[in-house]
């Protein structure tokens, strides 16, 4: 009886009558119109900055020599020596390699060190400034932190001096072979694995933590068997992003790595710097490709969008 | 020797003394958490640490855990030093206020995890599970997250989980204090059931003493740090031993004075002192007087009995609490529903409250912590 009268009440001054299912019809047309909205400018980014340049690489790929002059055709020449050479395979799979062993290294490092921030610094001005410490490095040109190297640990440097003046054999340890190149990466790159693993290790509630030690769990067994697997988003997330400037990476494999163990991304600068654009494109399809499985891999182990 | 007195011996004596605390304190920094705390609990026990918050009890349960050290003193289990034990190493299970369970397991694999980690075979785990989820009624969520169960279901799964590695010590803190008054008193009944089908030790901390009056079989009243009383339920309830313990445990009407010959004189009047006066050997001391012990309407005769007003009411269920205006301060009753019905309270109005002398609880002066007046 009262609903019927509080009904009649309202409807001369709402004319317009809204059943609930044209309500919530307004209200989802409104949330995509709005979403739409949110997401425009990005997409335009990324259309023109990105979706485009790419698409600009695949056509280039089909592009031909003659000479020294580029001509715009449909030609399969430079995909055909791409995919025939055998030294591209093995500049493929050696990529391969030197991004697996340093994502491993940076992985074990980065949660050592992400552990020790979040566990053993109990200060938190003291965890903030040791973390922009561990940033520091990114603030001086990627060159200059590769160049300040050679002094340190080149052969005739500050290490193998000290070496001599103890009379202790010297070492061609860390420059010009690929133990130095995947050592320099791994000190570059370990930076973006310590900060999201930080930042997963800290969100853990520490009474999960009593919890595990209490019901009998070692230190090392909570670690194993709940940390771990609690702070995956982190690792997962600091090792997509050192995989993505690892695969760019070509500088330091020339400059530390001396050659010895060139990268995908060398060869592509070398084809493109001496005007063999086609075959520098079809190399960074390639090398796109490869970074593509990758990160689909990283997918399956963990799902990122769990973390978002 | 007091009744009080009296008992804390006999605890000493029969409580074999499976677990002790000797002289243990704890102090952060400058701050005094715990001072030289002594704790005797015997095997199969169930003892509350009741006190408000920062009083120390949280802190002395993770001391026995291991999770926190003490600064002085030592945690003995069957006379041997375990104070440099970890957790790990140390035969008990603990149970959370805000449940602490595995945010990336499912409820069996929760409850599963004491016996995971010791490297039980998958058959033998899940002959033990089962039932255990079966006991405290999760046998159906097994395969739940935990982030989709109510309160009352996760603290089961962290119940379950600390009963699962069968420990020979549980230690409570706060389990119900994260869960709504009806909950709260279904897991009381659960946990009492689960004391006595189980046999374990178990030391619950909470600030709630109805809640530790209701299941404990020994409390620690703790303030400040230490221990202000420790005695069955009835005792800590009944003959308060400081004037904490009497405003902390039930509802008390503390009333300053001095007996003599027989009387007990105060600012709200004269009233023949009754039994309890033994305890006080005469001179300045406090009246301890239960709120369920005051009645209003007709005195009987040999009462003592004073003229009040009336200034709130607060309806809880069976009980009505009366907040009365004395000659020289506020007094509090608990008034049985029907009887408060028949008298027809008016605020404002004047009634007369009496109580029954021998219902008087009397503290010595010296234990009043400095606290004048009142």
């Amino acid at each position: 009886m009262a609903v019927t009268d509080t009904a009649q009440t309202l409807s001369p001054r709402h004319p317009v009558t809204l059943t609930p299912t044209s309500l919530d019809r307004r209200l989802r047309a409104r949330r995509a119109r709005n979403a739409w909205l949110l997401l425009a400018p990005a997409l335009l980014v990324v259309l023109v900055a990105a979706a485009a340049p790419l698409a600009m690489v695949l056509w280039v790929s089909f592009w031909r020599v003659d000479g020294l002059v580029l001509a715009r055709t449909i030609d399969t020449e430079a995909w055909a020596s791409v995919l025939s050479d055998p030294t591209f395979r093995r500049l493929a799979w050696s990529t391969v390699q030197t991004v697996v062993i340093v994502l491993a290294l940076v992985g074990v490092l980065g949660l050592a060190a992400g552990y020790f921030l979040a566990r053993f610094v109990t200060n938190r001005k003291v965890q903030a400034l040791l973390l922009m410490l561990a940033i520091l490095p990114f603030w001086t040109s990627y060159l200059i932190r590769i160049i300040t190297w050679q002094p340190l640990f080149g052969n005739s440097g500050v290490i193998n001096f000290l070496l001599a003046k103890a009379g202790l054999p010297q070492m061609e340890l860390f420059l010009f072979n690929q133990r130095a190149m995947v050592f320099a990466m791994t000190s570059l790159y370990v930076v973006f694995v310590i900060g999201p693993v930080f930042w997963a290790l800290s969100r853990i509630d520490p009474e999960v933590i009593a919890a595990s030690r209490s019901l009998g769990a070692s230190a090392w067994t909570t670690f194993r068997t709940v940390e771990l697997p609690l702070a995956r988003g982190g690792l997962v997330v600091g090792l997509f992003f050192a995989s993505i400037f690892l695969f760019g990476d070509y500088a330091t494999g020339r400059l530390i790595g001396g050659g010895t163990n060139p990268m995908l991304s060398d060869a592509i600068s070398q084809y493109a710097g001496s005007g063999q654009w086609p075959v520098a494109a079809a190399l960074a399809v390639v090398l796109f490709g490869i970074a593509i499985v990758v990160l689909a891999l990283f997918m399956r182990v963990y799902d990122l969008r769990t973390e978002l | 020797m007091s009744i009080t007195t009296l008992a804390n011996t006999m605890a000493t004596a029969n409580g074999s003394g499976y677990l002790q605390l000797r002289g243990v304190g704890k102090r952060f920094g400058e701050t005094v958490v715990l001072s030289d705390l002594d704790i005797d609990i015997g095997e199969g026990e169930f003892i509350s640490l009741i006190g408000p918050s920062g009083s120390g009890k949280t802190t002395t349960l993770r001391i026995i855990a291991g999770l926190e050290s003490p600064t002085t003193g030592a945690v003995l289990v069957d006379g041997k030093d375990i104070t440099a034990l970890l957790p790990n190493e140390r035969d008990f299970a603990m149970v959370f206020q805000h449940f602490a369970l595995f945010p990336h397991l499912d409820v069996f694999q929760n409850v599963a995890y004491g016996l995971r980690i010791r490297g039980m075979k998958k058959a033998e785990m899940e002959r033990q599970v089962l039932p255990m989820l079966e006991r405290v009624g999760l046998r159906e969520l097994a395969t739940r997250k935990v982030g989709e169960l109510s309160g009352g279901q996760r603290q089961r799964v962290g119940i379950a989980r600390a009963l699962i590695v069968k420990p020979r010590l549980l230690l409570l803190d706060e389990p119900t204090g994260s869960l709504d008054t009806k909950l709260k008193l279904a897991m009381q009944t659960e946990l009492k059931a689960l004391h006595k089908e189980s046999g374990l030790t178990f030391i619950h901390v909470t600030h709630n003493q109805s809640e530790a009056l209701a299941l404990a079989d020994r409390v620690y009243v703790m303030n400040d740090g230490r221990i202000e009383q420790q005695g069955s339920p009835t005792e800590v309830y009944r003959y308060p031993a400081t004037r904490f313990v009497a405003d902390f445990v039930g509802r008390n009407n503390l009333i300053d004075g001095t007996l003599e010959h027989g009387s007990f004189r105060s600012a709200m009047g004269t009233f023949p002192a009754g039994a309890g006066a033994a305890q006080l050997p005469g001179g300045a001391g406090t009246a301890v007087i239960r709120a369920d012990a005051i009645h209003l309407g007709a005195a009987e005769p040999g009462a003592a009995s004073l003229p009040v007003r009336l200034d709130a009411l607060e309806y809880a269920g069976s009980i009505v609490t009366w907040f009365l205006r004395g000659p020289a301060g506020p007094l509090t009753a608990d008034v049985p529903a029907d009887d408060s019905g028949r008298l027809d309270p008016q605020i404002g109005d004047a009634y007369e409250a009496w109580w029954n002398p021998d219902d008087v609880h009397y503290l010595r002066a010296e234990t009043r912590d400095g606290l004048k007046g009142g």
